[in-house]
């Protein structure tokens, strides 16, 4: 198997590439395992519950799909499979793909079988670079996942087929793909609604303001109110900066939550905070009374309807080793600061894997 | 806004309206021939405004080389070998992306836009004319959307072509497939009229302003709801008044129309303060320019105006499943006094026969 090598992509991009492949080379998305990094055997990752695999890789122009396994291997089956995914769906966005101009645009399957309910573990594809735009190439996750007629939400084991794609400039034969793994590392701990340091896991922080209004102005304004039409919502501000990081794949979520700890999903009809768990009783009961109006033929919409969508409350999410969370930065949360009475802050734990040598081009 | 829109009350009395444009045989983006009111594009060259367009070619591409051909089907070589050389050769900033689409035949076509006037000569503006078609399944034909595959060159008299690549994905058995150009003039200020409920006619086309009545949140929009315009930043403001109105007849397929509020004397109101009172663009304008002048200091007022919304009704969307109307504005109805009417012509050139594949 072959890896391009950073010497080769430099001799490249002197003679024909100019800054193309000089940029390649020094791609982190693309660079090669590192220390810390786990290499998945045979394509495949295990976890408790769970396996992801690279299933194939795929060519597609106007008349045919070729597709090969990630060591290169031509596999007409998956062709095949892919195809009839394809041809089911009624959508036409899952056709259709965006490719680039004189690269050697690929489709990448990631399957994923869940064996059980009980996952202790979260992955998702991760990107060292991600907010690089198109200056690197990279697999970009198409958010799109083709899964099994048969398999429910509620059924297992059931398999997931997650499409990306990538763009790759000719002289590179092989591509990895990052993967990370996020555990749970401790029950939560909570901190004051106010300015002052704090510390997940040796990592120190600190709230710089907590205001009913941003103070920091980004190129496109002020933070966004909702976009949608509801009740204009009140938020929270909140303005972190990193002080010392001592472990950068310890990632935490900040939520707001209740004298005890409790932290909240979402707002009643009220506008009263509620937990997540209650939140979550009422999304699915929401649910569950839409789908029974639906059958009986009933509109099951009314405007004073409680929608999920309309009062939920998102935490902020604290990665150290993402560009946009170094310095200081400022998010809101969906929630008067009145309302606020402590933050709840749980912590994860970030394993990095990697698939090494996914072959761009069949043998 | 667009599934917002769906779902409101008008919907079935636009709807009502758009069955007017079925039994007109209303334009469609597909069909050979030219329509009344088009204009052909004879040996597939047409000259407007201070341009000349030409269809220059056709090519299917892949990751290695292109192969282009004539709109008759023969070989184009001058245009393969630009393509072949753009992909072999990419330039990293440069970056141009393009769709494929799985199963279906994808192929460019090249508009060469060639100056042969000064500018201003006319309207510039020439754009593939496309009905707005969201349903969500394949609708085979050209579109401007999914690539930027572009070049131009200088001419030593100062004069600029420009190639256009037009992305369409077809039908695996589609052999040939007309491309319709559009131009739009700016909009021309038309009548001042009462807001209140009765019919107008606007270009020969008939509407009916049907009710005018305090917002009601629809009952099941689903998101992307409306947020008055020029309040990008937090604060937020909810519709206050609905306008209801009817597509009565459409003989003018080419004429679409706008409206706003007006005040008193004709004006259209472009924004209100808080209180609803009327503020001027040269006044926004004037808060807005101290405003950044602040905002060095890390400290920046949201912007107090904002749009009392406006309607807009375009013929080509009339047959499409989302209808383009907006009826939700910003201010109550006491405020609604009067609605100035502007319309913008649109001409048509029909590039009639290119070919799918090279013979």
């Amino acid at each position: 198997m072959k890896r391009f090598s950073f010497s080769t992509i430099l001799g490249l991009s002197a003679v024909v590439f100019g800054t193309r492949q000089l940029g390649a080379g020094n791609n982190p998305n693309g660079a090669p395992p590192k220390p810390g990094e786990i290499i998945a055997k045979n394509y495949t990752l295990e976890f408790p519950g769970n396996t992801i695999e690279i299933h194939g890789v795929c060519k597609l122009d106007d008349a045919d799909l070729v597709c090969w396994k990630p060591d290169g291997t031509k596999s007409k089956a998956i062709a095949d499979e892919i195809s009839e995914g394809m041809r089911k769906t009624k959508v036409d966005f899952l056709r259709t793909f965006q490719f680039e101009l004189g690269k050697h645009n690929r489709i990448l399957l990631v399957r994923k079988t869940i064996a059980s309910g009980a996952v202790t573990s979260w992955q998702s594809p991760y990107h060292p670079s991600p907010y690089t735009g198109n200056s690197f190439d990279n697999w970009n996750d198409r958010g799109m996942t083709i899964t099994n007629p048969d398999s429910s939400l509620s059924k297992f084991p059931r398999t997931e087929l997650s499409v990306l794609t990538g763009s790759f400039g000719s002289g590179i034969t092989s591509f990895p793909l990052r993967y990370q793994s996020l555990k749970l590392i401790q029950t939560s701990i909570t901190i004051p609604v106010k300015a002052g340091p704090f510390k997940v896991e040796g990592n120190e922080y600190r709230v710089e303001s907590v205001s009913d209004s941003p103070t920091i102005r980004n190129q496109f304004g002020f933070s966004g109110g909702r976009s949608w039409e509801s009740t204009p919502a009140k938020k929270t501000y909140v303005k972190v900066r990193a002080i010392k990081i001592i472990d950068p794949d310890i990632v935490f979520s900040l939520h707001a939550a209740s004298e005890k700890g409790v932290n909240f999903g979402g707002t009643d009809k009220n506008g009263e905070p509620i937990s997540a768990l209650e939140y979550m009783n009422q999304t699915l009961q929401q649910i569950k009374s839409d789908a029974e109006a639906q059958k009986t033929g009933k509109n099951p919409y009314s405007p004073d309807r409680w929608n999920s969508w309309e009062h939920s409350i998102s935490p902020i999410h604290i990665d150290p080793r993402s560009e946009m969370r170094q310095g200081s930065f400022e998010e809101s949360i969906s929630l008067e600061r009145g309302k606020i009475k402590t933050f709840a802050i749980y912590a994860q734990k970030r394993t990095i894997y990697i698939f090494d040598n996914i072959q761009l081009d069949p043998h | 806004m667009k599934s917002l829109l769906l779902d409101r009350p008008s919907r079935s009395v636009l709807s009502l309206g758009c069955l007017v444009f079925v039994a007109f045989g209303f334009i469609q983006n597909g069909p050979s021939g030219i329509q009344p009111g088009e204009h052909s594009a004879v040996n597939n060259i047409f000259e407007t405004g201070s341009y000349r367009y030409e269809l220059g070619g056709v090519c299917k591409l892949s990751e290695d080389n292109a192969v282009c051909w004539n709109p008759d089907g023969s070989q184009n070589k001058g245009l393969t070998d630009k393509l072949t050389e753009a992909i072999r050769h990419p330039i990293a900033s440069n970056q141009t992306s393009y769709s494929v689409t799985f199963q279906k035949k994808t192929r460019f076509v090249f508009v060469k836009k060639t100056q042969i006037k000064p500018t201003g000569s006319g309207p510039d503006n020439g754009r593939v004319f496309q009905q707005r078609t969201y349903t969500g399944s394949f609708v085979e034909g050209w579109s401007e959307n999914g690539s930027n595959l572009s070049a131009s060159e200088r001419g030593f008299n100062g004069g600029e072509t420009n190639w256009s690549g037009i992305q369409g994905a077809f039908e695996p058995g589609t052999k040939e497939y007309p491309l319709r150009y559009e131009f739009t003039s700016s909009p021309i200020k038309g009548t001042t009229r009462k807001l209140e409920p009765g019919k107008f006619e606007v270009d020969g086309n008939t509407f009916e302003i049907v009710s005018i009545s305090d917002h009601v949140k629809p009952a099941n929009y689903v998101s992307g709801g409306p947020v008055a315009t020029g309040d990008y930043r937090y604060v937020q403001r909810l519709p206050k008044t609905d306008i209801l109105v009817k597509v009565v007849s459409i003989t003018n397929p080419f004429s679409a129309m706008a409206f706003q509020l007006a005040d008193d004397k004709g004006n259209a109101i472009q924004y209100v303060d808080e209180k609803e009172n009327t503020v001027t663009s040269d006044e926004a304008s004037k808060w807005y320019s101290l405003n950044q002048q602040n905002s060095a200091n890390g400290k920046q007022k949201p912007f107090p105006y904002f749009s009392p919304g406006s309607y807009y009704f375009d013929p080509k969307n009339a047959n499409s499943p989302y209808p383009q109307p907006t009826s939700f504005f910003y201010i109550s109805k006491e405020k609604c006094k009067n609605i100035v009417i502007t319309t913008t012509q649109r001409e048509v050139y029909v590039f009639e026969h290119i070919k799918l594949d090279p013979n």
